[in-house]
């Protein structure tokens, strides 16, 4: 069976009709079981229509990314240098006894009266000793 | 087709004048609404239930909900698809305790057999399988069959009106056809398993 056949054997189903008077007198039976008058506001009109807020949203959204845009970019720049700055350090030749911070205490300690300053740089890490005023 | 859409048109716009007169207390209008649907909504009901009682009395609870609710009708349907969804939902939630079943087929028999005693045995014999099959279907799948085949809406206005997406409403539609084919095509005799078995024979 095929749905053309199928629909018309549903079709077939007769709804039983009915009086004349039946469908005057059923609008005023149910107006009788009706409740008071409903008063309803009528719905305000919106202000502004989807498309405005869509596009209110999204002229938010280009915004902020703009002005937050400096602070990210900041930020990346800092974790940049930062990166670049600890590579170059661990591209210095140390000398061996002062990769050791305890042992440069130690030699420091010698020197009690004296100012110690240490300078790392392309040529590895100087102990600078000076006399203290 | 041109005048029919327009015909449709005005129809809605009157709808739409009316429900405003209703939104500010007009009994009235309200009154002239269930004149101009009550006939679709009791097709509706009828083909939803098989009873005639029920019909009644699911097209009358209709009505009354539609009035209650007015407010929520926020016009972006048109009022006759509003109210298919009313009716609908009345028929879903209609009490089906067995003795209300077996009334509405004892019910949807006799209606069946008084209508139907002049059409030719052929017709007769055909729609009483067509409603006993019907019948048979779920609510909801049944739902599918009366606002698509019957109302001839578009799969998306039925799923409008069922609250549902338009795929659960062709999955439905596809179910309910395979059922229906199925049970057409082995030629059943309606049923009435809830009447004593000499009752069922007297019926039938």
């Amino acid at each position: 069976m095929n749905d053309f056949e199928l629909e018309s054997k549903l079709k077939a189903i007769k709804v039983p009709a009915r009086e004349e008077e039946y469908w005057g007198d059923f609008p005023r039976r149910v107006r009788s079981q009706l409740g008071p008058p409903v008063f309803v506001e009528p719905p305000r009109a919106r202000l502004m229509p989807q498309w405005a807020w869509n596009s209110g949203l999204a002229l938010t959204c280009v915004c902020l990314s703009l002005l937050l845009w400096p602070v990210f970019h900041a930020a990346l720049l800092d974790e940049q240098t930062l990166q670049r700055d600890a590579a170059r350090l661990s591209a210095i030749d140390w000398p061996k006894d002062y990769q050791d911070e305890q042992a440069w205490q130690r030699d420091a300690a010698k020197l009690p009266k004296q100012l110690h300053l240490l300078l790392a740089d392309e040529h590895g890490m100087q102990d600078l000793v000076a006399e203290r005023d | 087709m041109g005048s029919k859409l327009v015909k449709a048109r005005c129809m809605a716009d009157a709808d739409d004048d009316l429900v405003l007169q209703c939104r500010n207390g007009s009994v009235e209008a309200f009154e002239m609404l269930v004149r101009k649907h009550q006939q679709m909504i009791h097709v509706l009901t009828f083909r939803m239930t098989g009873s005639i009682a029920d019909a009644e009395d699911l097209a009358q609870e209709t009505f009354i909900r539609a009035y209650n609710q007015i407010g929520s009708f926020n016009g972006r349907a048109r009022f006759a698809t509003w109210l298919y969804s009313i009716a609908v939902h009345a028929c879903l939630n209609w009490r089906r305790d067995e003795a209300r079943r077996c009334r509405a087929q004892a019910d949807c028999a006799d209606e069946m057999f008084a209508e139907q005693r002049e059409n030719s045995p052929v017709d007769n014999e055909m729609a009483q399988q067509a409603q006993a099959a019907l019948l048979k279907l779920p609510g909801a799948q049944r739902a599918a069959i009366v606002l698509t085949v019957y109302e001839g809406l578009s799969h998306a206005e039925a799923a409008k009106v069922l609250r549902c997406s338009e795929t659960t409403v062709s999955w439905r539609v596809f179910a309910a056809k395979r059922k229906l084919k199925n049970l057409l095509s082995r030629r059943v005799r309606p049923e009435l398993p809830c009447l004593p078995r000499d009752e069922q024979v007297k019926m039938l």
